[in-house]
């Protein structure tokens, strides 16, 4: 019996193979991704950020993960940025799973303006079981086109009973967690690190670093693999977000690994 | 307030309320002359218009009919806005009948009801005269009820709009005047009815009425030969009786709202649950995961002797059209989604989903109310309002009307339930902050927006008077702090996540 030992160059072949390939395709196919159609249901993002942060639109039925160090960073807004045209478009509605960790709980008059309130439920559960059950039974509904849930700690088996609820449902479970949740593997499409940056002045939008950590399929950022970053700002006026550029050491990154 | 409903012309006013009716608003006239008259008349409160719902007023009048059964079991329903009493035999036990008429007035008054009422020897009599005579209580002796109904005009017989129009072309406006006519030449002329509405009201022509009666409570269960303590044999038991229980219910041909479920001990008060959904439903399958759910949540006797399921509320099933494709996508959507608010109440109960509503208060913690999703909870949605106009009030009314976000730039998407108290060092006093303090770590403030100063609530007791920053930290955190000005201290309200 022949034993063959993947070596690193053969899976960096591969992986490029992969990439090429997917890039010419575009969206990958149902069978490519070896999904069920039911949740290959796709909204083309209108937000300049999302649409270079997923070209062709979020994938429907499937977990993002953002990560973030510590309270004040806006993954959330970030978040719901990405998901504004599931909800606006055919009725989308929204789940929110509201821990009120310490005290500190959802606050809907901080939503983005193209998100109506009245397609929101907000849930309060009173244990984190009770919780993860809200988050799971969400994302099996046909129903909810997006969950949205703080995730400070959770097992890799809920990880993935959320995923395959996720694939079932045809929504987007959205998850804020801490970075330190890096560490662990990701049962999501997408995971990113967002790190807030200091505005340029008073009159300049927020600010943001985004890096893709993780990303299954390749067809996030343009084909870009994890490590690459992208810098996005907020404007200060309407709250839209857009991509102001591609930071450099990223490029360099990417070409090193296109190469 | 207006009712109206989508005619051919349009949506029409059904019913108005005396102050509109004041203003000149009329049932038949269109919604959009409505609104001109009424608009510019209503100054402090903005006029209410509410669309017509037959089935719901059908419910309301079915209500007072079987309220209306203490003064005598036979009541029934003619046509959509009157009730007939057979008070025969019961007149005596309130006195006389015009004692009786006037009790009659005042339940319905205390109720909210405009009403006039009248006593005659037939249901057709009593009919004309209440609605054709100006008095509220109008009692007809036998004897004159002839001289009474004469002058009547003939829309008092019931007779349909088309006869009616057909006896004004030829003047014939009151019954006297239709009496007159050759009795044998009526129904060629206007139809068989009119002679039969003649005869009803007077006595010589048979009317029956059809008395309203107030439904049997759905209700199954049973006691136990002894205690039980399995777990899966009660829940067996309760399924059987639950589909016993829809049983029942699909025989009315409609769906339970609401289930209550009573396990008795051997000893002690018994325990009931009760379950909800947010639209009729006859699955026993749906209905068992409901109650299945509150159950798991509810601290249940060691040893039950006797179990009971009740029907609390019960509703039509909803009827619909099948779409030409097949599958209604949104629909089945929309009905999934009810099916996850059901379940999600049941679990965690019904304070725990939640419906943000926005409201235009200028005081932070004020300016979002979470109302429950589950219907037996859920509060009268208004129409909505122009948040500018609300703004320009001080935003003194408080009620629930749907704004617009204020975004993610302005308000934070997270906040404190309680402010936190937080140390916070500014260069000038009652100017922006510089640093702050917070979870024992010191953050240094390199920009800050603001103050918004929100002045408000004096109308509910101890006003609120804040100024508010929004700040962003060196990290590019942002945080939005304020100032109270009356405490003179400094709180973290909310995080810009």
């Amino acid at each position: 019996m022949t034993h063959i030992r993947p070596v690193p160059a053969t899976i960096a072949r591969l992986r490029r193979q992969l990439r090429e390939w997917e890039r010419s395709r575009g969206t990958p196919s149902p069978a490519a991704t070896g999904r069920p159609a039911a949740v290959e249901r796709s909204g083309a993002t209108e937000v300049e950020a999302a649409e270079r942060l997923f070209p062709g639109g979020c994938r429907a039925g499937s977990l993002v993960e953002w990560l973030a160090e510590g309270e004040g960073t806006g993954a959330a807004t970030l978040a719901l940025s990405c998901v504004e045209t599931f909800l606006r478009n055919g009725g989308g509605r929204l789940i929110v799973v509201d821990d009120g960790d310490g005290g500190c709980g959802f606050h809907p008059p901080g939503l983005p303006p193209a998100i109506d309130p009245e397609r929101i439920v907000v849930v309060r559960p009173r244990s984190v079981p009770d919780a993860w059950w809200v988050v799971e039974q969400s994302l099996r509904c046909r129903g909810v086109a997006v969950t949205l849930c703080r995730v400070r700690r959770a097992d890799d088996r809920t990880l993935r009973r959320w995923q395959l609820a996720a694939e079932h449902g045809g929504g987007i479970g959205l998850l804020l967690r801490p970075s330190a949740a890096r560490r662990g593997p990701s049962w999501a499409d997408v995971r990113w690190l967002v790190e807030p940056l200091p505005c340029l002045s008073e009159s300049h939008g927020r600010r943001w670093r985004l890096e893709l950590l993780h990303c299954r399929g390749g067809t996030t950022l343009r084909a870009a693999p994890p490590g690459s970053a992208v810098e996005l700002e907020q404007d200060h006026e309407t709250g839209a977000v857009r991509v102001v550029s591609r930071l450099a050491a990223a490029e360099t990154d990417c070409r090193a690994a296109r190469a | 307030m207006i009712h109206a409903e989508a005619g051919r012309r349009g949506a029409c006013v059904t019913a108005s309320s005396r102050f509109a009716a004041e203003q000149g608003v009329v049932p038949g006239l269109s919604l959009a002359e409505a609104r001109t008259l009424l608009d510019p008349a209503c100054r402090n409160v903005p006029a209410h218009y509410e669309p017509h719902d037959p089935a719901a007023d059908a419910a309301a009048l079915r209500e007072l009919a079987i309220g209306l059964q203490r003064f005598s079991p036979r009541v029934g329903i003619e046509g959509p806005d009157a009730l007939a009493l057979d008070i025969g035999g019961c007149a005596h036990l309130f006195g006389d009948e015009p004692g009786m008429a006037r009790q009659v007035w005042q339940t319905l008054h205390r109720a909210g009801c405009r009403t006039r009422i009248a006593v005659a020897g037939t249901i057709g009599a009593a009919w004309g005269i209440a609605r054709f005579t100006g008095e509220r209580v109008t009692v007809v002796a036998v004897e004159r009820a002839e001289g009474l109904l004469d002058p009547l005009p003939v829309e008092a017989l019931r007779l349909s709009a088309t006869t009616v129009g057909r006896l004004h072309r030829l003047d014939v406006r009151t019954v006297g005047r239709l009496r007159a006519l050759p009795r044998e030449s009526l129904p060629s002329r206007f139809g068989p009815e009119i002679v039969q509405r003649l005869d009803r009201l007077f006595g010589r022509g048979p009317e029956l009425l059809e008395p309203v009666h107030s439904r049997e409570p759905l209700e199954v269960g049973g006691e136990f030969a002894f205690p039980v303590a399995d777990r899966q044999g009660l829940e067996r038991v309760l399924q059987q009786l639950l589909a016993a229980l829809v049983e029942q219910v699909r025989a009315r041909r409609e769906g339970i709202l609401q289930l209550a479920c009573r396990l008795g001990p051997e000893e002690g008060a018994a325990v009931e649950v009760v379950a909800g959904s947010s639209r009729p439903v006859d699955e026993v399958p749906r209905l068992w995961e409901l109650l299945r759910l509150n159950l798991e949540r509810t601290p249940l006797p060691e040893e039950i002797v006797a179990v009971r399921l009740r029907v609390v509320a019960a509703a039509p099933l909803g009827v619909h059209q099948h779409s030409l494709s097949g599958r209604d996508a949104s629909r089945e959507a929309g009905a999934e989604f009810d099916r996850l608010l059901d379940r999600l109440s049941s679990r965690l109960g019904s304070d725990a989903v939640l419906r943000p509503r926005l409201v235009p208060d200028a005081q932070p913690e004020r300016a979002c109310r979470f109302e429950p999703v589950d219907p037996a909870r859920r509060t009268e949605v208004r129409p909505a309002r122009r948040a500018g106009r609300d703004a320009r009030d001080g935003g003194r009314d408080d009620g629930p009307g749907p704004v617009e976000p204020t975004g993610p730039t302005e308000r934070p998407l997270y906040s404190w339930r309680e402010p936190l108290p937080v140390e916070v060092v500014s260069i000038v006093p009652d100017g922006p902050p510089v640093r702050f303090r917070w979870q024992g770590r010191s953050h240094v403030i390199r920009s800050a927006w603001g103050p918004e100063r929100i002045a408000a609530g004096w109308w509910r007791g101890p006003s609120v008077e804040r100024d508010y920053y929004r700040v962003e930290t060196e990290e590019g955190r942002r945080f939005w702090l304020y100032h109270d000005r009356r405490a003179e201290s400094w709180r973290l309200h909310g995080s810009f996540e």
